[in-house]
Formats: structure tokens, C-alpha cells, sequence
């Protein structure tokens, strides 16, 4: 079991190894149709990740967006480590 | 386990989070109930859908709930928030708050309302007969309307 176990978690590190996870809400998965994406970013901060995704989805700044990582608040300075969950978070409406 | 703090998609029922704050110490309960509404600014709307980052949603409203009871010693608090499809009248959000005495729980019911529509991921996309829109996001504008959210 104690084997197994070690075994299990040294695959589940290589795969994270290094990735970030980002996740797309509401406007936002509308804009890019899927709701996460991951990259190979480990060591960047937000707004370097946020001037990626905005190669790839066009601009994105009318969106008004704030980021969260590992579901906290965080501002663009954020340096992004493996395993982090970004979210990408358009102005709320809840209510 | 009885959850105060919960993003569900099922119908809201005000009971419910009233019994999961009343204690024998408290003499006054405040409910707030968010309903779907038909008519915004002369637009009717057909129904409404609402997303959330659920775990960070539910985590926001927690510390929502740990602001309220550091400002207003006593009060016990819990917030529900449909995500789904909902029709006109519907629940979409309950904020219930009981306290002691009356007044601190309007006032600590009303904050945590404030609180819950700045910081908390949730959204809201409104359906129309001709189009739709995510509230609050500039860039989707039905067709042949002006909107302020």
C-alpha cells in the first residue's frame, strides 16, 4: 500500500510538474469555449500570463477582469508557481 | 453537516437557512430573498442563469460571514446562492441573519448583501426573447438596445 501510495503521488507531481491551471468563467468561456486550459508557465507572474492569453483570445481588457489565485485575490504582480489555479474573474453579479 | 454558506442548484427555501442561524440567545431574524424580476429598464426578461467559481464563491461568503459577526458581536449568519436556470420569481440568493435584538441584524443583513455583490464569483447572464446578456460585462450587448447594469 505504502509502496502504491508513493508510486501514485510521484506521477500525479510529474504531471503538475511546472503547469498551471487557468479557468474561464461566464463572458469568458463564452470567448474562448472551454472552461480551464493549462500551461506550462511555472515562474511568470499574472499579467505576463494575462498578455499570453491575450495573444491567444484577443483583447481582453474591456472585460474589466481581476485574477485569483488558489481562490484568493491577487494582483497582476502575482508570480504563478506549479500547481496554481488561476481564475480569470469578469465583474461579478451575483444577487 | 449543516452548510451556512452554499452555492446549490436547487430551489432555495428561506426555512431552511433560518434554522441553520436561530438559537434560543437570538430574539430577531432578518431574511433577504433576491428574485428573478421580469422587467430591467424596459426589457423583459425570460428567464435567468447564474454561474459560479462554486469553491471560491462558498469561501468568499464565508469571510463575508466572519466580517458580519466581528461587526456585529452575537449575530450568526448563513447565505445560499442558486447557480442554474431560474425562472421569473424565483430564489437566486437568501441572506438570513439573527442577532439578539433587531437592529444589528437589518443592519449586518443589508452589508453582507453589499459584500456578497462586489466580491463574490457569481454571475449572471439575463435571457430575452432576442438575445442575452452577462450582466455587468461591456462587451455583450443585445442587438438594438442600450444598456446601463
Amino acid at each position: 500500500m505504502g509502496k502504491y501510495g508513493l508510486a501514485i503521488k510521484i506521477i500525479n507531481q510529474k504531471v503538475v510538474n511546472g503547469m498551471i491551471k487557468v479557468l474561464y468563467f461566464a463572458s469568458i468561456k463564452d470567448l474562448t469555449e472551454k472552461t480551464e486550459e493549462e500551461f506550462h508557465v511555472e515562474g511568470i507572474t499574472v499579467r505576463e500570463l494575462y498578455e499570453q492569453l491575450k495573444k491567444n483570445y484577443g483583447s481582453l481588457d474591456q472585460y474589466g477582469l481581476r485574477f485569483a489565485v488558489n481562490e484568493e485575490f491577487v494582483t497582476e504582480d502575482e508570480i504563478l508557481k506549479s500547481g496554481d489555479i488561476v481564475a480569470l474573474i469578469p465583474p461579478v453579479s451575483g444577487g | 453537516m449543516v452548510k451556512k454558506f452554499e452555492i446549490t442548484d436547487q430551489p432555495l427555501e428561506e426555512r431552511r437557512d433560518t434554522d441553520k442561524v436561530l438559537n434560543s440567545s437570538h430574539g430577531a431574524v432578518t431574511t433577504f430573498t433576491g428574485h428573478v424580476r421580469e422587467w430591467t429598464n424596459g426589457l423583459r426578461t425570460e428567464y435567468l442563469s447564474f454561474e459560479a467559481y462554486t469553491s471560491m464563491a462558498e469561501k468568499k461568503m464565508e469571510e463575508i460571514g466572519e466580517e458580519v459577526k466581528q461587526k456585529w458581536k452575537g449575530c450568526d449568519i448563513a447565505i445560499a446562492h442558486r447557480v442554474g436556470l431560474l425562472n421569473i420569481s424565483d430564489i437566486a440568493v437568501v441572506v438570513t441573519v439573527s442577532s439578539p435584538h433587531r437592529k444589528a441584524a437589518y443592519e449586518a443583513n443589508e452589508y453582507a448583501m453589499e459584500r456578497l455583490k462586489q466580491d463574490v464569483p457569481i454571475w449572471k447572464k439575463e435571457i430575452w426573447d432576442n438575445g442575452e446578456v452577462w450582466v455587468g460585462h461591456q462587451n455583450y450587448k443585445p442587438k438594438g438596445s442600450e444598456r446601463n447594469d
